[in-house]
């Protein structure tokens, strides 16, 4: 996961840092003298893919069951993938309007629906934080020796974790509503640090990993062989996970971060790329935070599981602590204290776009708090990072199928693109009924299961219980699965209603604009 | 001065990364890579957060 966004920080598209144009063009393409090079986004997106959150995100994996192939092979193909959208879908549409997300959005949609956007963004944005302010929440529990949650645990455990992440939660929360641009300067010097720690977590747990098995390693055959017997061994995932194979790995590599590329949140950023393809920086980002990352955080979690196979609990702070000792704690927080940053903020911008008549400090102080009630009353969240991502990319992917369409694909079905603001509308119900049909039938795909076990509760189902299990088989698909047909799902939806709405729907204002 | 301070900062990453590299050989205490490695990081941000108040002045 990573700590971009879509809301706009002071001066900064997206507040990205080590990202930051003199102005921000915000209803306006961005002309060519503020137009920005190559190094601009590698540097950015090698800096912003490595979070606290990525030491939740490693470990999910092998408690998850997956084996080493899977796991390796699924992340380079996955984080390709992810790069690829970012090169084929976003960042094309990027370098020829070179508009905003929202301005774009906007322009389609109207701005009502965009509020509502803005609206989900935020939610989402604060339940990240909440995770990110958990997992740094962990290094006080080296400490202050209290009871944290465990795998399963969807309530807290004790006093003491709640206090923990009070305390954490109101220091981020704090600091973002005050010094955000200061704690920013701070995050851009710890970046190549906290990168390199990473790496040293997974050196020191291969050695130990060697010497915990007596394996020799004298060629990379042998160094494979540990890891397929001792690090990612396949087999039964933890109780309560569902088993990982190749393509949960791939589509989760691909899909965690598709509200950005494929939901063309990352809009923002690339108008300012004088080439579209500067986007395959991305993929500094990609494998150095959602490869090499998840890696070195997932064999911290293997060590421990190897030690004691009855211990499940994914705790980032001993577990750094464990492999290097208060250098790996200070990452911890700093991991989570710099992501945790920059994520209440721009939730705080999203909820402001709604509540404009509030003051920032207020906002950004009020998400913050949000997030840590959060953190503190439901970990389950952040046990659950690897779902909750998911489902991020399932509810804010719809609107990049929107626009795509609008943008490359409407006008050759003789319908009119960017139609809220021809028609002077506020509210496009084309491209919001096509938002909700998506979630609503992606929705009840994932939980299937459930559905038609109610149904046939309530006698509306009555089929043999062999009917029964070929269709749950059938019909049921994995939230990790289900972004991909939801894109096309919104995006013929969107042409379909597009072709009644607009032939129905007259313009607000006379003659359309 | 502030090249002094990159460098400084330079080395310090090499100070925090080639201990973990010689423990993976099993030429190093896991206590001494720790040791080592919290050197590095005071060395990093104290080297890195001067060479940036000395660019933000310059």
């Amino acid at each position: 996961m990573d700590q971009n966004a879509s809301a706009q920080p002071d001066g900064q598209p997206d507040g990205r840092q080590q990202f930051s144009p003199v102005e921000e063009f915000e209803r306006e393409p961005v002309p060519p003298h503020a137009q920005l090079g190559f190094g601009s986004f590698l540097g950015m997106y090698a800096g912003e893919h490595t979070a606290g959150t990525e030491l939740m995100l490693g470990p999910l994996f092998v408690a998850h069951g997956v084996s080493a192939f899977d796991f390796i092979v699924g992340l380079l193909v996955g984080n390709a993938l992810a790069v690829l959208s970012w090169m084929l879908f976003c960042a094309p549409i990027a370098v020829r309007a070179r508009l905003t997300l929202y301005y774009q959005l906007e322009k389609i949609c109207g701005r009502k629906l965009v509020t509502l956007y803005n609206l989900a963004n935020g939610v989402m944005f604060t339940i990240l934080a909440g995770a990110m302010i958990t997992v740094s929440a962990t290094a006080l529990g080296v400490w202050f020796d209290f009871k944290m949650p465990g795998l399963d645990d969807a309530t807290p455990t004790s006093v003491g974790w709640v206090l923990a992440v009070v305390v954490m939660g109101l220091l981020f929360a704090g600091c973002a509503a005050y010094g955000f641009k200061t704690i920013s300067k701070f995050a851009n010097i710890a970046v190549p640090w906290m990168v390199l720690v990473f790496l040293t977590f997974g050196l020191i747990t291969v050695r130990r990993f060697i010497d915990a098995t007596g394996a020799a390693i004298a060629s990379p055959d042998d160094l494979w062989t540990l890891c397929r017997t001792a690090i990612w061994k396949g087999g039964q995932p933890l109780a309560g996970r569902a088993k990982f194979t190749f393509w949960h790995v791939m589509f989760f590599a691909w899909f965690c971060n598709m509200a950005w590329h494929i939901g063309l949140s990352d809009l923002s950023v690339f108008r300012y790329a004088r080439k579209a393809w500067y986007a395959v920086a991305s993929a500094a980002g990609m494998y150095i935070g959602h490869f090499m990352a998840w890696i070195c955080a997932s064999l911290l979690f293997a060590y421990q599981l190897h030690l004691d196979p009855g211990n499940a609990d994914v705790h980032p702070g001993p577990l750094a602590y464990d492999a290097a000792g208060l250098t790996g704690l200070l990452c911890v927080v700093i991991a989570g204290w710099t992501t945790a940053n920059p994520t209440i903020y721009r939730a705080g911008l999203a909820f402001q776009a709604i509540l404009p008549k509030h003051s920032r400090f207020f906002i950004t102080l009020a998400t913050g708090i949000c997030a840590t009630i959060a953190a503190a009353a439901y970990p389950k969240v952040t046990m659950r990072l690897l779902d909750f991502v998911a489902i991020w990319a399932l509810i804010l992917m719809p609107m990049g199928a929107v626009i795509f369409v609008d943008f490359w694909l409407i006008r050759k079905f003789g319908l009119r693109s960017n139609w809220a603001q021809w028609s002077g509308r506020a509210f496009n119900w084309a491209a919001g009924l096509a938002w909700l049909l998506t979630l609503t039938v992606c929705t009840l795909l994932v939980q299937f299961s459930t559905v038609a076990d109610w149904l046939a509760a309530k006698g509306l189902l009555n089929v043999s219980p062999e009917r029964m299990q070929w269709l749950k088989e059938t019909f049921t698909i994995e939230i990790f699965f289900v972004s991909l047909p939801g894109w096309f799902m919104t995006a013929i939806l969107y042409l379909a209603l597009s072709k009644w709405y607009q032939s129905t729907s007259r313009p607000a204002v006379e003659g359309g604009q | 001065m502030r090249i002094l301070w990159r460098t400084i900062g330079g080395l310090s990453l090499v100070l925090l990364t080639a201990p973990s590299v010689v423990y993976l050989a099993g030429r190093m205490s896991l206590e001494t890579v720790k040791g080592l490695m919290l050197i590095a990081t005071i060395l990093w941000f104290v080297s890195s957060g001067l060479a940036f108040l000395k660019s933000s002045k310059g």
